[in-house]
C-alpha cells in the first residue's frame, strides 16, 4: 500500500470497527474492498480512467470521521443550495446518515416503496443487499468503489414494486456538514431496485451545510447501485452543488434489464472536485439509458464525468449529451466509452460533449471512445469546444442588451438547452432555476 | 433636422475597402429604399450603423438627430432608437424567444428609468403583436430563431421591431424568404409603424416589396456608395433594366 492513502484507510477501518456487520459474507466483502484499495492506493494519472483528474492531493489531507451534524441553520443553508421540487417527498441524509426527524414521514410509508437505512436492510436481509451491490464492477477497477465497499454501513436502500398508483417522487438531500478546520470523510452507499414494470422519479441534491464559499474540507465518496427490472423506469435527477471546498466522488453502477429505461440528468455547479463515474450495463433487448447533464466550473473547480456504457443486448439505446461552461481556471473532463458487444445488433448509441470556454485559463479535456463488435449498429460521438458566439452577442446588443446581460443570457441558454432533454416540466424548471441562481451569484 | 445623416462614410474590413463615401440624409417620417447588386456593401452599411465591430471607419460620420453614433456601443444605439432587421437573423439555442423579447423590452424600460414589465402585460403585448404579424404562439416558446423557417425568421424580426418602437429602422432584405401572403402581412406591419417621427431604410432586391411599402426615395447602391437617387419610379426602372448601368463592366 502507498503510505499516501493512509488517512483514508485509517478512517475507513475505524468506520468498520464502529459498525461491525453480523453477516459473514458482507464482512468479507468489506475486507476485500479494503484490501483492493490498499493494494492499489490512490489512482494516478497513468490509470486510464483517471488520466485527467488528479486525486493525489487527497494524500496530503488528514481525514476524520464525519460528525453527526445537521443543526437547524445547517439544514436551512443546505436547502437553499438544493433543487426545489414541490411535491417530492424528502429524505434528508446528513453526512451519509438518514435523519428521519428531518425527513418527510410519508416517504417512508408509500405503498410499493420500501425505504430502509443500509444497516437496517443488512440486518433484515444481508443476502439481498449483497445481491444489489454491483457485482459487475471489480473492486480493483475503481479504488474509490473499493474504499466505499470497505466502509459499508451508512446509506439507503430503496426498493420499488409496481403498484396501480405511481410512486411520488423522492428527493434525497445529501448534506455534507463539515466542521471548519477538519476534513471529513463521508462514504454512503445507495441501493435502488426498481422491480419489473415499476417506476420511480428519484431526485438527489448533494449540498453543503455552510453554503457556497465557506465550509471545511470534505470528501464524499458515494456509490449508487441501481437495478432496473424488465420494463422498469427510473427518472434520476442529480444536483451537485456542494460548498467550495468540497470534493465529491460519485460512482453509479446501473444494471438495466429488458425494456427498462434509465433516464438520468446531472447538473453540477458547486464543489472543488466533482467526479462522476458512470457505469451502465444494458442487459436486455430494448433497454435504454440516458446520461445527460450540464456543468459549470470556475476557478478552483474541476468537474469530471467518466462513463462506460456497455451494450450487452440487441436493440438497446444509449444517449449522453453533456454541456459544460468553463470560466476562470475551471477545468472540465469528459471521458466517455461506449462498448457494443458482438450480440448487441441494432444498437443506437450517441455521445456528445459541448464545452463553452469563457476564459483563457479554462480548460477542457474530452475523450469519447467507441468500441464496436457488432456490425449492424448506429453509433456516433462528438465533442465541440467553443467560445461565446460573437454574432449572437451582437444580435442581443443590437436589441438593447448590455454585454453582461447578453453574455449571461447566452451562457444560461447554452446550459438550458441541454436541460430541455428532461421531459418533466417541474424537474426541468427546478434545474433551470438552479442554473439561473448560479448565474446570478457569479455576477 | 434630418433624423439620420450619413456623411462621406468610408469603411474597410481586413484592409479591404467596402464603403467608399456613403452620403445619405433621411428626414423624419420618410421611407428610403436601398437597392443594388450583391456584395456591394448594403449589409455592411447596416451593420456599421447598428454598431457591429470588426469594421474600420476610415472617414466620415453617422449622425442620429445630429449626434454622432460612431463612439456608441451597439446597445446604446439600440436604446437611442436604431433598429436593424437582420438579413440573416442569428439562432440562439436555449434562449426562449419570449425570454429574449422580455429582456429586450426591459433593457429599454430600464434605460427610460421605468421598472420591469409586468408578466401579464408582457404576454398581452407580445401576443397581440405576434398575432398581427402571423407569429404563432409556439414560436415564442421556442429558442430564438432556432428551427424557424426563413420566412418565420423575418416575421420574428418585424415582431421585434414592432415591440422596440425604434426611431430609425433598417430592414435588410426582410422580404427575402417571405411567401407572397407573408410579404403582405409583413409590409402591413411595417406600414402600421410608419409615423411622422419614425424613418426607415428598406434594403431589397425586389420592386414587389416597394409596391406594398411605398418609399419616398429610392437609392441605387453600387461599388460601396450611393450612385443614384430618385423616386419610387426608379425601382421600376431597375426591375426592368437591372444594374448594368451602374456596375461599370456590364455583367
Ligand atoms: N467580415 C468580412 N470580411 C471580409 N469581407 C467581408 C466581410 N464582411 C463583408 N465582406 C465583403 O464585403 C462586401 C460587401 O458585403 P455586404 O454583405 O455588405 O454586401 P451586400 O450589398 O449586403 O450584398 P447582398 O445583396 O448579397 O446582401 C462583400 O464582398 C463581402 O464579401
Ligand atoms: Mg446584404
Amino acid at each position: 500500500m502507498t503510505a499516501s492513502a493512509l488517512s483514508l484507510v485509517t478512517v475507513t477501518e475505524a468506520a468498520q470497527a464502529a459498525a461491525p456487520l453480523t453477516d459473514a459474507a458482507l464482512t468479507a466483502l468489506r475486507a476485500e474492498g479494503l484490501t483492493a484499495f490498499a493494494a492499489h492506493g490512490l489512482p494516478t494519472r497513468t490509470h486510464e480512467r483517471w488520466k485527467y483528474t488528479r486525486v493525489s492531493p487527497l494524500a496530503e489531507v488528514s481525514f476524520v470521521a464525519a460528525p453527526t451534524g445537521g443543526d437547524a441553520t445547517a439544514i436551512q443553508t443546505a436547502e437553499e443550495q438544493a433543487l426545489n421540487v414541490p411535491g417530492a417527498l424528502r429524505l434528508v441524509l446528513v453526512n451519509g446518515r438518514l435523519r428521519p426527524d428531518l425527513s418527510d414521514a410519508a416517504a417512508l410509508t408509500q405503498a410499493g416503496v420500501s425505504i430502509q437505512t443500509l444497516s437496517d436492510a443488512i440486518a433484515t436481509d444481508a443476502a439481498a443487499v449483497k445481491a444489489g451491490l454491483g457485482q459487475a464492477l471489480a473492486l480493483a477497477d475503481n479504488p474509490f468503489v473499493a474504499l466505499n465497499t470497505a466502509a459499508l454501513s451508512d446509506g439507503l436502500v430503496i426498493r420499488v414494486s409496481a403498484t396501480p398508483q405511481a410512486a411520488t417522487p423522492l428527493h434525497l438531500l445529501w448534506i455534507t456538514d463539515a466542521a471548519a478546520g477538519a476534513a471529513v470523510l463521508v462514504q454512503p452507499r445507495l441501493l435502488v431496485e426498481i422491480g419489473r414494470g415499476a417506476a420511480l422519479t428519484l431526485i438527489e441534491s448533494q449540498v453543503g451545510a455552510t453554503g457556497g464559499d465557506t465550509g471545511g474540507d470534505s470528501l464524499t465518496n458515494r456509490v449508487s447501485d441501481i437495478t432496473l427490472g424488465d420494463d422498469a423506469r427510473l427518472t434520476h435527477i442529480s444536483l451537485h452543488n456542494d460548498s467550495r471546498q468540497a470534493r465529491l466522488l460519485t460512482a453509479l453502477q446501473a444494471r438495466i434489464q429488458r425494456g427498462a429505461v434509465y433516464d438520468g440528468f446531472a447538473l453540477t455547479l458547486g464543489g472543488a472536485l466533482v467526479r462522476a463515474d458512470l457505469r451502465v450495463e444494458l442487459l436486455g433487448p430494448g433497454a435504454e439509458a440516458r446520461l445527460n447533464g450540464a456543468y459549470a466550473a470556475g476557478t478552483g473547480q474541476h468537474v469530471d464525468t467518466t462513463s462506460f456504457i456497455d451494450h450487452a443486448a440487441p436493440h438497446c439505446t444509449s444517449a449522453q449529451t453533456l454541456k459544460g461552461v468553463l470560466d476562470g481556471t475551471g477545468r472540465g473532463v469528459f471521458q466517455g466509452r461506449v462498448n457494443v458487444q458482438r450480440i448487441a445488433q441494432k444498437t443506437d448509441g450517441h455521445q456528445l460533449h459541448k464545452a463553452l470556454l469563457l476564459s483563457r485559463g479554462a480548460e477542457v479535456d474530452t475523450k469519447p471512445e467507441l468500441t464496436i463488435f457488432a456490425d449492424d449498429v448506429k453509433c456516433s460521438h462528438g465533442a465541440a469546444t467553443g467560445e461565446l458566439d460573437e454574432d449572437a452577442l451582437f444580435y442581443l446588443q443590437a436589441r438593447g442588451l448590455d454585454p453582461d446581460t447578453a453574455r449571461s443570457l447566452l451562457i444560461e441558454g447554452f446550459l438550458d438547452d441541454v436541460v430541455e432533454l428532461v421531459s418533466d416540466d417541474a424537474l426541468r424548471d427546478a434545474l433551470t432555476a438552479k442554473i439561473h441562481q448560479w448565474l446570478e451569484s457569479r455576477s | 433636422m434630418a433624423l439620420i445623416e450619413i456623411r462621406n462614410l468610408h469603411a474597410s474590413v481586413d484592409g479591404k475597402d467596402i464603403l467608399k463615401g456613403v452620403d445619405l440624409v433621411i428626414e423624419p417620417g420618410k421611407v428610403h429604399a436601398l437597392m443594388g447588386p450583391n456584395g456591394t456593401g448594403k449589409s455592411t452599411l447596416s451593420n456599421i450603423i447598428a454598431g457591429r465591430d470588426g469594421y474600420t471607419i476610415t472617414d466620415g460620420d453617422i449622425l442620429l438627430n445630429g449626434q454622432s453614433l460612431l463612439e456608441m456601443e451597439p446597445q446604446d444605439r439600440a436604446l437611442a432608437g436604431i433598429f436593424l432587421s437582420f438579413q440573416y437573423p442569428v439562432e440562439i439555442p436555449g434562449v426562449a424567444t419570449s425570454t429574449f423579447l422580455k429582456a429586450a423590452i426591459n433593457a429599454r424600460r430600464r434605460a427610460a428609468g421605468e421598472g420591469e414589465i409586468d408578466a401579464m402585460e408582457f404576454l398581452k403585448l407580445v401576443k397581440a403583436k405576434a398575432k398581427e404579424l402571423g407569429v404563432r404562439d409556439d414560436m415564442l416558446k421556442r429558442p430564438v430563431n432556432v428551427g424557424f423557417s426563413g420566412g418565420e425568421k423575418k416575421r420574428a424580426e418585424v415582431l421585434q421591431m414592432a415591440l422596440m418602437t425604434p426611431r430609425f429602422a433598417i430592414l435588410d432584405e426582410t422580404d427575402s424568404g417571405l411567401d407572397i401572403d407573408a410579404l403582405k402581412v409583413v409590409a402591413d406591419g411595417v406600414n402600421a409603424l410608419r409615423s411622422p417621427d419614425r424613418s426607415f431604410l428598406v434594403i431589397t432586391h425586389y420592386q414587389r416589396l416597394l409596391s406594398y411599402i411605398v418609399p419616398d426615395v429610392v437609392h441605387v447602391f453600387a461599388g460601396g456608395r450611393i450612385v443614384r437617387t430618385g423616386g419610387p419610379e426608379l425601382a421600376e426602372e431597375l426591375e426592368a433594366k437591372g444594374y448594368a448601368d451602374y456596375t461599370g463592366a456590364a455583367a
